[in-house]
């Protein structure tokens, strides 16, 4: 775990980025959405990251442009 | 209030040594000196005064990158002084235990004038009689020695010198712990940085992420901007209020 109790996971941070680039929220903030998704859904965090990453990438078509 | 723990002379110096050493270690572990760097160097300092005798004052040169030699935690003006002053005059004992040899023992300052000719003079000009240096470490475009100072000429011998060289030796491990941990800790926000950054990637251009993470280190090297830094801006410019497109939906 991080220091702030985060999990060591890339995909983690990596789905703060993305929240905080959709919305235009602060890093704490996506970091808090996160946390309260996840926790809606009854998962982990790292669970709800991956669902965060893993949706996102599917949709566009795993590393070819979307837009 | 750290507990004065000097070394006799005596009979008993050795079950002392062991005793104050001992005191030395644990006091650097308790105090918290894998915290952070400085406050390891500050930690070291104070127990070399109150460890090892007749050291009055004490500091510890660092060299950064570039072979500049730092003076940090200086127990007061002169030690700062006198230890900057050797990177200036490109001479010192010092620097001489930094890169030559592992001590250099001072036992009398007004006999270094021929070995150090500008800078034994203004030691011997801010009231210093003896010094003691020690190597703490060599890594790879760093290094660092513990410096220690006593106003009298003469106090400082062979035995002096032996206990201020197994001091070293536990500082320099002590200190390369927290130099570690900085470093990993540097390392893990780095890496946190990174991440966020191939995030925003992902989500304004829709690749995945791989492709962030090649377009990340495209920037840096197209720009030659460290890679953590490209990834700072980034992360930083998305968190920007009123840029075009985060808009809160």
């Amino acid at each position: 775990m991080n220091d702030d109790g985060r999990p060591f996971d890339p995909r983690v941070h990596q789905a703060e980025g993305m929240l905080t680039a959709r919305y235009g929220v602060p890093i704490t903030e996506a970091a808090v959405m996160l946390r309260a998704w996840a926790a809606r859904g009854h998962v982990t965090v790292t669970e709800m990251a991956a669902q965060v990453v893993g949706t996102l990438v599917v949709r566009r078509g795993n590393g070819h442009r979307g837009r | 209030m750290v507990e004065q723990h000097v070394v006799s002379t005596g009979g008993r110096a050795g079950d002392d040594l062991a005793r104050a050493l001992e005191d030395a270690a644990r006091g650097l572990v308790e105090r918290g000196a894998d915290e952070d760097v400085e406050h390891t160097l500050q930690l070291i300092v104070r127990g070399a005064i109150h460890t090892i005798p007749h050291v009055e004052q004490a500091g510890v040169s660092l060299v950064e990158r570039g072979g500049i030699v730092t003076a940090r935690a200086p127990s007061n003006d002169v030690v700062r002084e006198l230890d900057e002053l050797q990177t200036e005059l490109g001479e010192g004992p010092c620097l001489d235990s930094i890169w030559y040899e592992q001590r250099t023992l001072i036992e009398d300052m007004t006999q270094v004038r021929a070995r150090w000719p500008r800078w034994a003079v203004e030691a011997e000009r801010r009231g210093i009689g003896s010094l003691m240096a020690f190597q703490l470490f060599t890594d790879k475009g760093s290094a660092g020695a513990l410096n220690l100072y006593a106003s009298e000429s003469g106090v400082f011998d062979e035995a002096t010198a032996d206990t201020g060289s197994l001091f070293a030796t536990q500082a320099a491990l002590v200190l390369h712990g927290a130099r570690r941990v900085h470093g990993m800790a540097g390392a893990l926000a780095s890496r946190d940085l990174i991440g966020q950054a191939k995030g925003v990637l992902i989500e304004r251009m829709g690749v995945g992420p791989e492709r962030a993470f090649a377009l990340l280190v495209e920037s840096s090297q197209q720009t030659n901007i460290k890679l953590v830094d490209v990834a700072a801006w980034l992360v930083d410019e998305a968190q920007k209020p009123g840029r075009p497109g985060n808009q809160r939906r």
